[in-house]
């Protein structure tokens, strides 16, 4: 099954703890089917880590929800590391 | 006799059927407290629930909750409903945490471990409660605990009713289930083989045109209550241990589109036609169906396992109707109802933390990795751990 249609979204996160969080966060919910499919991984730039996401769909619809969702979810996580992070 | 929740601590003696606390670090601390985060349907609720050894009592020390309101004639659909949890559920662990340790600057410090509802329930609304309940496990480096909303519900009733061992009557938008505890699982004597009696009601609610506000069901009991509501025929569907509820919606459905009246042709003096029906009528009728059924599969259950006592959890257990019909068989067999009101009986954050403060003081953690949610997850499922492993015995 081939996968033409493909988004890359990048995250900046002040510091490399939170990146790895968000990941340990967002990576348990698996992609219903393998029309679409996701993969993490954080790259390193001089003093933040960015949180990199790269999403491949068979269908431009099914890569949209799944772009959609994402950032749907990544929001709770940052919200939620915004309030509640003891190191703020 | 019925007997109803109590506000307060309440202590866990009654429950003769649980097992003793295992001996361990988190069980030799004299105050455990945990955090609940619910959102399988369309309300999100955190709940803070607090432990004390010296007196063997669990408490709830805040549950606040939001409900997710779809305009009048639609239901809730799964995109908007996880929105809305995704908006409000940060602010609700912020407000849960402030309302149980008021004037405390790191209140969070107190919790020993995050429950959230693993299913079953709406995936996306689902999702973004358990994506919240993983950051702060991560934040906080305290454990998390996966929890079945029904186990949720009748742990919660157990507790608040001091009924130890009951036939639980689970009903609500989602699920409709008949179950008794043996061996160490949630056993379902019976269910609704097609839709769920909430859904039947709400879904009825939308075509008369009542409001969600506060709840389709609610405004169902309150129009079945209005003064000269007539009891109209309806389909009743019971199938052994099991109920039907699609067929009846339709029925209702249909009579709703051809027969009603309006109540100001009523004020005319049009209801001498003795064709047309009122919104009363009808609401009035399909309670009575409705409830009568699951008193009927209630009682069955009852014969069957030996049990006195009812308890009925989850939203439609607030209908009062519901009650006094299931309160009128109990007693004339010689038991006890068991009922809550609206905080408890509809989903909230503390359930879901008493469920999981019981699997967390056994030693049941979920890993971050298990930690995916489900929209299907079977009462009978989860492993009840903190309740007694007894064989069957005939009598």
């Amino acid at each position: 099954m081939s996968h033409p249609y493909a988004a890359r979204i990048d995250l900046t996160f002040p510091d490399n703890e939170l990146a790895e969080k968000a990941i340990q966060v967002l990576q348990v919910d698996k992609e219903p089917g393998d029309r679409v499919v996701k993969a993490f991984s954080i790259v390193q730039e001089e003093s933040v880590a960015v949180l990199r996401v790269e999403l491949k769909a068979t269908e431009a619809k099914m890569l949209r929800v799944a772009v959609s969702s994402f950032y749907d979810f990544v929001q709770v996580v940052l919200k939620t590391m915004q309030e509640f992070d003891p190191a703020s | 006799m019925t007997s109803r929740a109590t506000d307060g601590p309440c202590s866990a003696k009654p429950l003769v059927d649980n097992l003793p606390l295992p001996e361990s670090t988190i069980n030799s601390k004299e105050t455990t407290v945990v955090l609940g985060i619910e959102g399988s349907a369309n309300k999100v609720g955190v709940g803070v629930l607090r432990y004390q050894k010296n007196n063997h009592t669990y408490e709830i020390l805040s549950n606040p909750r939001k409900t997710f309101i779809a305009p009048t004639g639609q239901g809730f659909l799964p995109r908007e409903t996880a929105w809305h949890h995704q908006a409000h559920v940060v602010a609700l662990v912020r407000t849960a945490l402030q309302e149980a340790f008021p004037n405390d600057k790191q209140p969070e410090a107190h919790v020993d471990a995050i429950c959230f509802t693993k299913g079953p329930g709406m995936g996306g609304p689902l999702q973004s409660c358990a994506v919240c309940a993983r950051t702060l496990s991560l934040l906080w480096k305290v454990p998390l605990v996966a929890v079945n909303h029904c186990v949720g519900h009748i742990e919660m009733g157990r507790l608040a009713t001091g009924a130890s061992n009951p036939v639980v009557l689970y009903v609500s938008g989602g699920n409709t289930q008949v179950i008794a505890y043996q061996d160490q699982r949630y056993r379902i004597f019976g269910e609704t083989i097609d839709i769920a009696i909430g859904n039947c009601l709400d879904r009825f609610a939308r075509v008369i045109g009542l409001s969600n506000d506060p709840s389709p069901g609610y405004n169902i009991e309150q129009e079945a209550k209005k003064e000269g509501a007539q009891y109209v025929e309806l389909p009743y569907v019971v199938k052994g241990m099991d109920v039907s509820f699609s067929g009846i919606l339709t029925h209702v459905e249909t009579l709703a589109k051809t027969r009603l009246v309006q109540e100001e042709d009523s004020k005319n003096g049009e209801k001498d036609n003795s064709n047309k029906i009122t919104k009363a009528d009808l609401c009035y009728s399909l309670q009575e169906t409705l409830f009568a059924m699951l008193v009927e599969i209630t009682e069955r259950a009852m014969a069957h396992c030996g049990q006195n006592q009812v308890l009925i959890v989850g939203g439609v257990g607030c209908n009062k109707r519901l009650q006094d019909m299931m309160s009128i068989m109990v007693s004339e067999r010689g038991g006890t109802l068991c009922a809550m009101d609206h905080r408890y009986c509809i989903d909230n954050g503390a359930m879901i933390a008493q469920a999981g403060v019981f699997a967390f003081q056994f030693g049941e953690l979920t890993k971050m990795e298990d930690t995916w949610v489900t929209q299907r997850y079977r009462t009978d499922q989860s492993k009840i751990v903190w309740r007694r492993s007894a064989q069957w015995k005939h009598t």
